[in-house]
């Protein structure tokens, strides 16, 4: 018999994610997949999973689920409060719980985002070869008395299961954090004092972020008219008419009209992960 | 036909963009598709391509501009590949595009003028972006190009024909947009439980056909039983 789990509370904003959605963006189909990739890898190695293996991301506050059956489980990415039944559960600690169990996350500090990585992985259906949760084409959150199957657990069979714990926490920096970015295939069009504006400004994030996009809230003073729609990639960053930066995440589209001033390096894009509004950046120029 | 040498460079260290400096026309779009196929069984890698520019996507392994280049000798365009032209019946008006009479009001054309330009040509997909199954079509009549509306619907229905500055096109799923609606066609554009969840490939065309509310309803009927087949004929 394979374990599941139960949703009891859904939390404010929880999904199924794994590597993402490879080979359909010819058909608009956008990546997907964990935003902090490094937590839900190391969350994965943890529980001796399969690599790609599905696991719960969880934003801002936690969900509330019963074990079904006896499982181990590991909470990875930013610190979180949380309980199993009584007892605190610190992240990177691995623990068993018994079946009716009951986890209750709750407020998501310093980071946005936490992992539940379940040994055997979650088994929801799988869409255009990925489980990641993307409306339309899955769900767009886990709801309420949600049943979910867990496959079969490997835990303890591995020397992987001694990954240090410490590392399963994915720090924060204090104060201003540098992004490492690239110049993008539209940033030539941008003026000196542009530029100049745009590395040697700290710019702050707005309350506008989610998987699609995050926007910045200082505007740049721009003239720049929008493009003839081009490819796009998690990690571009846009300049509307209003002189808005959008950083596209995961779940953005795969194509834009707008320009391209900057491309996030994939290091800035594992920093970026865990940062919500109010948080403050600096561009570097790789 | 043979397309000038495009600029080779890296999209960060996650793609690498190849753009061509020509206008957007049918015959870049032929060669641009077979840059794409060659590229992507050569390379191994995933390969998105719109107007002028194509994007190789990481991972992949790790190619030089010059490799590109020389990749590029050998692209071969096929003569013989045989595009579909699929026919894609809409109801006009109605209660299905609520833009429709004011739209047409505005162009000082009837509603039937208006619908008759809009069936008339043969629609080029360029490639499918924005949302899964959304086609980029070339060849909207110039008297019927229309600013984008000025404040977005929050909700547009899926299956919804919509103008929107000089394009046309169909919402494939429900969504924001700021488009013009003037009609809706009951077939599906994407569906994640079929083999190919979109039958449309670059390069094929299309072109609506205005039908009936009770058309409607009947292809509807069949497209929720799995029986409606496209109407499609190959060129």
């Amino acid at each position: 018999m394979s374990g599941a789990i139960t949703i009891l509370q859904p939390g404010i904003y929880t999904t199924v994610q794994d590597e993402g959605r490879r080979g359909y963006a010819h058909l608009g189909v956008p990546e997907s997949g964990a935003i902090d990739k490094r937590a839900m890898r190391l969350g994965n190695q943890l529980m001796n999973n399969p690599e790609g293996s599905a696991v719960l991301e969880i934003t801002l506050v936690g969900p509330t689920i019963r074990f079904e059956s006896g499982t181990h489980f590991v909470l990875t990415g930013s610190q979180v409060t949380a309980f199993l039944d009584e007892v605190a559960i610190d992240v990177g600690e691995t623990a068993f719980a018994k079946a009716n169990q009951i986890l209750s996350i709750k407020k998501i500090h310093p980071g946005i985002r936490t992992y539940l990585c379940i040994a055997g992985g979650l088994q929801t259906e799988k869409v255009l070869n990925s489980r990641s949760y993307y409306a339309p084409l899955t769900q767009a959150t886990v709801v309420k008395n949600q049943q979910i199957t867990l496959g079969k657990s490997n835990y303890g069979t591995s020397k992987f299961t001694k990954v240090r714990s410490q590392k399963a926490v994915t720090g924060l920096k204090i104060g201003v954090a540098t992004i490492p970015v690239f110049r993008g295939p539209e940033y030539e069009a941008l003026t000196t004092a542009q530029r100049e504006e745009l590395l040697n400004t700290i710019f702050s994030i707005s309350k506008n972020w989610n998987r699609m996009a995050i926007q910045i809230l200082e505007p740049l003073d721009n003239k720049l008219k929008a493009i003839r729609t081009s490819p796009v990639l998690p990690g571009t960053v846009q300049l509307t008419p209003s002189g808005t930066q959008i950083i596209l995440c995961n779940d953005c589209q795969t194509t834009g009209g707008y320009p391209r001033i900057l491309q996030v390096s994939k290091k800035g894009m594992q920093l970026l992960s865990q940062m919500g509004a109010g948080k403050s950046l600096k561009w570097e120029l790789v | 036909m043979t397309a000038s040498v495009p600029k080779i460079r890296p999209l960060g260290d996650t793609g690498t963009l190849l753009q061509w400096e020509e206008t957007p026309s049918e015959q870049l779009l032929h060669y641009m598709i077979a840059v794409k196929k060659h590229l992507s069984e050569q390379l191994q890698c995933e390969v998105v391509h719109t107007y002028t520019e194509l994007l190789l996507k990481k991972p992949s392994p790790t190619v030089t501009a010059s490799e590109i280049k020389k990749l590029l000798e050998t692209v071969e365009v096929e003569t013989t590949v045989r595009r579909k032209l699929f026919t894609i019946p809409v109801c006009y008006g109605r209660g299905y595009g609520e833009d429709l009479e004011a739209l047409a009001l505005m162009k000082q054309l009837s509603v039937k003028e208006f619908i008759a330009m809009h069936t008339a040509p043969e629609y080029l997909i360029y490639f499918i972006g924005f949302l899964p199954g959304f086609l980029y079509l070339d060849g909207l009549h110039e008297r019927l190009v229309t600013p984008r509306k000025a404040t977005p619907r929050l909700k547009v229905t899926s299956g919804s024909v919509a103008i929107g500055g000089n394009h046309t096109g169909i919402y494939p799923q429900e969504s924001p947009g700021g488009w013009h609606i003037i009609g809706r066609t009951p077939i599906d554009l994407f569906d994640v439980r079929r083999q190919e969840p979109s039958p449309f490939k670059a390069g094929d065309k299309i072109r609506f056909e205005a039908i009936s509310i009770t058309t409607f309803q009947k292809i509807k009927r069949q497209v929720e039983n799995g029986i409606y087949n496209y109407n499609v004929k190959v060129f």
